[in-house]
């Protein structure tokens, strides 16, 4: 797998692992939601940790650790199953997380800009993956009805202010 | 009307390209059908039983002739020459070619039309009373917040993969025409304290396999936290709505098993941690949309024109019509005039290319140029003059529009069925034609008055028959199309859903069964007592035993 | 076993098709007929191979009347080889 992140495609430098011995190795670790609770505090010395949250996850449970970990998994279990295009927004909107909100599962490029839109931006995806596909969807659309996780400004708004900076000018 | 700015035809002509790119790319292989097949219903191309079939929103059952016009010529060049008008106000063609779909989609941007969201577990078009900015008991036009709904709901990010279809309805009027009580979120245009609109806010209705009224949630929204609160009702659906069994994904599902009580504490929950935020509409927005449903220029008219009374007096067909089809208006002089999509024996909600160009030019002449689909799966005319009333019925003769039989038995809510549909377990329609030309004698119909039919050909419920007061339900007994009669069902503000009458019936016997209902019915009632009030004040068992015997 | 044929739609246009010996028909008489479970699952194996062609292969049971014809049992297959009960004009029983 690869990571399409910041308009390309990267080598993913993080590991997902699923024990504390291996968390505590040197280099990025994904760990799983209940090995994050259950050793958060010797987790926490570590600068590189992501926790992998299952899309059913109590997003509060992490309420005290959003500016202690380094990246959050996101599942999709399948490209239908959209309840963590909702945890995506709250974990960016609500809790203010800034550092990496990743997709993982068969997620496809015609989700991407609703991804992107949400607060998710690193998409675990094949090593042949056409980016070109990717961004041509994230760049499709010129507008957007309503404001989410990211800074477009909703058509509802941008009409008044170009009115408004018209009468302005 | 709205008219689409910039911004709206920018996305819908990128919509559009967006869909031939898929398109092209399912042909080319790079999309498997299981990628494509979610992304090709929110386009709202199904496939069906003998073909794709291509399913365009109405919004809220509004058109302008113009768009009309277009749906005739998509009809002709695309299509065999016929539409189907649905129960979401909106209208299918069953013959597109994939390849040819993106060239429609780019026919209707050119008339702010697309098929946006009329499929897929999203957020689907929203519907409204077919009467809006007309009825005379509406406190303020829905249009103008299904219009803010539409533009929100439109590839909104957190909500386009649900755990299952959503869909919204709204009404303005005392009258419940828009069924919002067996919607996912009903809402109610309401008068606030202050005097104020605002809104009364249902959720969990639905038919399908578990048939549920609404709960209602709220009494009073105020009108700019609209957005706000639907987008917290739609996280919890999102969140916490069951993923496990397609058939309990609906947000009634949920509901029903947290409670409503529970259902609107995690919403209010929700809404409190959103409702100042960036959702809160600017009122100028709100000024612009309002702007875009002005009322069209009425003439000052009498409240009641001596050439229209003189017209019914002399011409009994005329007066028959008006008496069933012609609603009060709210403005002195002027009608709304129903046509009937419903001709007996005919296939309920069908409309060919060339009835569409004809009422696209009666509304032109005669309405303002505006259209309205109504979810009875009819046509409206909103705005028309008292004196043109009977110049329009004559013209609708010539195109064999004119069955004056809104209402009434005639006028059979029929999903398409196995006709057509790749889900139906039997035939719908050919029921629906037999039962309208068993009860095709005018007198009779009439003098049977209000009552409604509602044929499913499957347990989905396309076909409203839970809300019929009378429904019938299409299954497949041993390789037999069979047919479930349910009675007492109300899709109006006194919403409920009907009883299962007995065992049912073959396809032989469904319309003699219907029938002895109907014979039942006019041997018991008193006075001018309707269907539904003879079942409500009797209850069932005079049918049970006519039906039955009394064993 | 009851003989069984492979039906679908066509990619292109959505119409009904059956799996022929050598590829797709859109006449039913000229499907590949299966009296095995075994003989099914190859043709469906050979169908969904052409998921690129062809959209959500199923099997299907059918009756073969002495001139050779092939008629669906069920009524909804029937009506797929035809077209809707209530526009004879449309569909294959048009042609």
């Amino acid at each position: 797998m690869a990571l399409l992140k910041n308009g390309r495609l990267i080598q993913d430098r993080w590991t997902t692992v699923d024990n504390l011995t291996d968390a505590l190795k040197p280099g990025g670790v994904l760990v799983p939601l209940e090995l994050w609770l259950a050793e958060r505090d010797t987790l926490r010395g570590k600068s590189a940790v992501g926790v992998i949250l299952p899309n059913d996850a109590d997003l509060d449970l992490l309420a005290d650790d959003y500016d202690r970990i380094a990246a959050i998994v996101l599942t999709f279990p399948s490209m239908v199953d959209g309840r963590a295009f909702s945890q995506a927004r709250l974990i960016r909107e609500r809790f203010g997380f800034d550092g990496e909100i990743r997709a993982r599962g068969p997620v496809i490029a015609d989700q991407y800009l609703y991804l992107l839109r949400c607060g998710v931006d690193a998409v675990e995806v094949p090593d042949d993956t056409n980016v070109e596909s990717w961004l041509r969807n994230a760049r499709r659309f010129s507008a957007v009805y309503q404001p989410a996780a990211d800074d477009r400004i909703p058509a509802y708004r941008r009409r008044h202010l170009v009115a408004a900076s018209a009468i302005a000018s | 009307m709205y008219v689409y700015d910039e911004l709206d035809r920018g996305l819908v002509n990128e919509r559009v390209e967006e869909f031939r790119d898929q398109v092209s790319r399912r042909i080319s292989g790079e999309l498997t059908e299981e990628q494509f097949r979610p992304l090709r219903l929110m386009n709202g191309l199904y496939l069906q039983l003998h073909a794709y079939m291509l399913r365009v929103a109405v919004p809220y059952g509004v058109l302008s002739s113009t768009q009309m016009r277009k749906l005739a010529r998509i009809a002709r060049v695309y299509d065999r020459g016929y539409g189907h008008f649905t129960t979401r106000q909106n209208i299918q063609f069953n013959w597109p070619k994939l390849e040819e779909t993106p060239d429609i989609l780019a026919e209707l941007a050119e008339v702010e039309m697309h098929a946006i969201q009329t499929s897929g577990n999203c957020i689907r078009n929203t519907t409204a009373d077919q009467f809006a900015g007309a009825a005379a008991d509406e406190l303020e036009d829905p249009r103008i917040w299904c219009e803010i709904i539409r533009q929100w709901s439109t590839f909104h990010p957190e909500f386009t993969f649900l755990p299952r279809k959503f869909k919204i309805a709204v009404t303005g009027a005392v009258s419940d025409r828009a069924a919002i009580k067996v919607h996912d979120i009903g809402i109610v245009l309401v008068q606030g304290a202050d005097g104020e609109v605002g809104f009364e806010i249902w959720a969990g209705g639905g038919l399908g396999r578990t048939p549920m009224i609404a709960k209602k949630i709220r009494d009073f929204l105020p009108a700019a936290d609209l957005l706000s609160y639907l987008e917290a009702m739609l996280r919890v659906y999102n969140r916490f709505g069951r993923r496990d069994n397609k058939y309990k994904a609906r947000i009634k599902i949920l509901v029903h098993e947290i409670g409503a009580d529970a259902y609107r504490d995690a919403v209010e929950a929700e809404w409190a941690d959103i409702r100042d935020g960036a959702l809160a509409l600017p009122e100028q927005e709100i000024s612009r949309i309002r702007e875009a449903f002005t009322p069209p220029a009425f003439e000052v008219l009498d409240t009641a024109s001596t050439a229209f009374e003189a017209r019914k007096f002399e011409d009994r067909g005329f007066a028959r019509w008006v008496a069933s089809n012609v609603r009060r208006h709210k403005v002195a002089g002027y009608a709304i005039a129903n046509i009937s999509l419903k001709p007996a024996g005919g296939i309920p909600g069908d409309a060919t290319a060339e009835q569409m160009d004809a009422v696209a030019d009666y509304a032109d002449r005669w309405s303002f140029g505006e259209l309205r689909v109504a979810h009875e799966q009819n046509l409206v005319l909103p705005h028309v003059r008292q004196d043109d009333l009977y110049d329009l019925w004559l013209a609708l003769g010539s195109v064999e529009l004119d069955a004056p039989n809104i209402g009434t038995l005639g006028d059979i809510i029929a999903c398409p069925g196995m006709d057509y549909c790749s889900l139906a377990t039997a035939r719908s329609i050919p029921i629906a034609q037999q039962i309208s030309e068993r009860f095709a004698d005018l007198e009779r119909l009439h003098d049977i008055g209000s009552v409604s039919l509602n044929i499913s050909g499957c347990i989905n419920a396309c076909g409203h028959h839970h809300v019929g007061n009378i429904g019938i339900l299409g299954v497949d007994k041993k390789g037999e199309e069979f047919y479930q009669v349910t009675l007492g069902g109300q899709a109006d503000e006194n919403a409920s859903i009907g009883k299962i009458i007995g065992p049912g019936f073959a396809s032989d016997a469904i319309v003699d069964a219907i029938e002895t209902i109907i014979e039942t019915y006019l041997s018991v009632r008193q006075d001018d007592e309707s269907f539904i009030g003879t079942l409500n004040r009797l209850g069932q068992t005079p049918f049970k035993e006519a039906l039955y015997g009394t064993a | 076993m009851a003989l069984e044929i492979i039906t679908a739609n066509r990619l292109g246009d959505g119409l009904v098709i059956f799996l022929t010996a050598d590829g797709w028909s859109a006449r039913i008489d000229e499907a590949a007929v299966s009296e095995s479970k075994d003989a099914t699952a190859a043709l469906l194996a050979r169908a969904e191979a052409d998921a690129g062609l062809v959209v959500g292969p199923y099997e299907i049971t059918v009756e073969q009347q002495p001139d050779g014809s092939l008629h669906p049992v069920k009524y909804r297959e029937a009506l797929r080889t035809r077209g809707p009960s209530v526009r004879t004009d449309l569909g294959y029983q048009a042609a």
